[in-house]
């Protein structure tokens, strides 16, 4: 089976006005997804949304990722799949869809050595 | 890594509660917006840390641990690092409490919050808003519905009463047992309050409804484990509470419409609870001093040990309800000692009470009304009976209200 990186772009508003319960059954829906995943799931990490980016030949360091972007990528995942369709099905089950987020499914590149 | 999962129904509220309240009986409430959005941010972490590893080994702890974090920090940030340590006159054992990984809810700093939200500055229901934020971890969002206002008149009371307390608040940590001692009749009341709007409104959305009562009974329980705070009064209290608790589950139909004691299946009512009830009912009565409650929780009790509604000793609820108007002489309890009398089979006197009420002002009150209604239909006259239940269904608010006078017409045209 093959990896696949599911990476998680969200808008940090989609969180702020909830109440605990509601910050409660989030939590209990990502542990809901991970548990129908099972031997599918790898890995994750969450990001924090502090950052800075460089670019091009000059190095620059400017803070943050593009400010106009409202949607940042918020963390990614990894899970074992047999091809990218069917990795794109499970990512269909990430909750943080339902609150207006995206998730970028990306193949793992695999070669034999 | 296979994460673990599922938490328990109410432990993010609770632990925000407790995190506001111990975060502030730290920090002061003039830091109350501050600690708020490092709680908010502690909630986002764990929802993102949690929501892909699973839950750590002690998540109160965690999130007691990144809030309290988080919230130095940003009073770092601030400058007011020099304040921190002037201000934070938190004890050692209470220090070590908080760090341990087993500090309960009962902590001294959590309790000294509770007394420093029932300010006799702020009005009765401005105290009970407060207390659910800062104690009990509401959203504004559920004070709101919990207390039939709109999500804006919720924001600006709390804004309002934290501007208060910002005031008078930097030396809750200060309070003494006596001085916290003092200040419990107010958090009686409030308590007693807040029971009582999650016990007597009755809607679809009964999760808030229970909640409310249960923040109440929780809240109380912690006074009466805390050395040297609570008196006679509180077990009084909370037998009161028990009592009316323990028929929570029969109170309604299947529809969510009330029913009257009378009507409820006894079967229903929690034995437990009513024994617990009646555990705190007789500890309440080491003392001369009688309250209210005292009297309230008489006669709760007296309905919760009569084997049926007719074998229900009227005669002393009566007395009870008179001595009660001594306390309270409120149009409710002016009320409920008519429909005392009438059972009783004072019919006139339950009459006559009734018609003053009405008299006196309260001529929209559909609660008057409707017991004009019961006591003519006892005493068997019919069309005054229909005629009294068509005025109180003329002015009752709610549905449930609205179904339940409906039922009472049908059954007595059927």
């Amino acid at each position: 089976m093959n990896k696949y990186m599911l990476i998680l772009f969200e808008s940090s508003e989609n969180y702020a006005s909830m109440t605990p319960q509601e910050y409660q059954n989030e939590i209990n829906e990502h542990a809901k997804w991970i548990t129908e995943l099972g031997e599918r799931y790898h890995s994750g990490e969450p990001l924090e949304n502090e950052s800075y980016s460089i670019r091009g030949k000059d190095k620059i360091v400017t803070d943050g990722p593009f400010i106009e972007a409202k949607e940042l990528v918020s963390g990614f995942y990894i899970i074992h799949a047999n091809n990218l369709e069917e990795a794109t099905e499970l990512s269909k089950g990430c909750p943080i869809l339902r609150l207006g987020g995206s998730v970028e499914v990306r193949p793992v590149m695999h070669f034999e050595m | 890594m296979q994460p673990k999962n599922e938490i328990i129904g109410r432990l993010f509220r609770q632990q925000a509660g407790k995190m506001a309240s111990i975060l502030i009986g730290m920090f002061g409430f003039q830091h109350a917006e501050l600690i708020e959005d490092a709680i908010q941010d502690t909630f986002v972490a764990a929802l993102k840390v949690w929501g892909m590893k699973g839950l750590p080994e002690h998540p109160e702890a965690w999130l007691m641990k990144v809030a309290k974090h988080k919230t130095i920090n940003e009073l770092r940030k601030k400058g007011r690092h020099k304040e921190l340590n002037k201000e934070w006159k938190i004890t050692k054992e209470e220090d070590v409490q908080l760090n341990s990984e087993s500090f309960t809810d009962k902590t001294l700093v959590h309790i000294k919050a509770l007394f420093g939200c029932c300010n006799p500055l702020l009005s009765p229901k401005s105290q009970i808003m407060i207390t659910l934020k800062y104690v009990c971890g509401f959203g504004d969002k559920e004070i709101a519905r919990a207390l039939f206002m709109e999500q804006a008149a919720v924001r600006k009371a709390i804004y309002r009463a934290k501007n208060v307390l910002r005031e008078h608040q930097n030396f809750l940590l200060e309070l003494s047992t006596q001085e916290l001692k003092q200040r419990l009749p107010i958090v009686e009341k409030v308590l007693y309050l807040m029971f009582n709007e999650g016990y007597s409104t009755s809607k679809s959305d009964s999760v808030f409804d229970a909640d409310l009562s249960f923040e109440a009974l929780r809240l109380i329980d912690w006074i009466l484990e805390t050395e040297n705070l609570s008196d006679a009064s509180t077990h009084a209290l909370y037998a009161l509470m028990l009592f009316q608790f323990s028929r929570y589950e029969a109170r309604c139909d299947k529809n969510g419409i009330p029913l009257s004691i009378e009507e409820q299946n006894r079967e229903m009512w929690n034995k437990q609870v009513i024994k617990k009830g009646l555990f705190h009912q007789k500890k309440s009565r080491e003392t001369e001093k009688l309250s209210r409650y005292h009297i309230e929780s008489g006669i709760a009790s007296i309905h919760s040990t009569a084997s049926s509604y007719n074998d229900t000793n009227w005669d002393q609820i009566i007395t009870l309800y008179r001595q009660l108007l001594t306390f309270d002489d409120s149009v409710s309890v002016r009320t409920n000692l008519a429909i005392a009398l009438c059972e009783q089979g004072e019919i006139e006197e339950s009459l006559n009470l009734l018609h003053l009420l009405v008299k006196s002002e309260q001529k929209n009150n559909s609660v008057i009304y409707a017991s004009i209604g019961r006591v003519y239909s006892k005493s068997g006259e019919i069309e005054k009976a229909i005629s009294s239940y068509n005025l109180a269904k003329k002015h009752c608010s709610t549905r449930y209200e609205r179904a339940f006078i409906d039922k009472k017409l049908l059954e007595l045209t059927y």
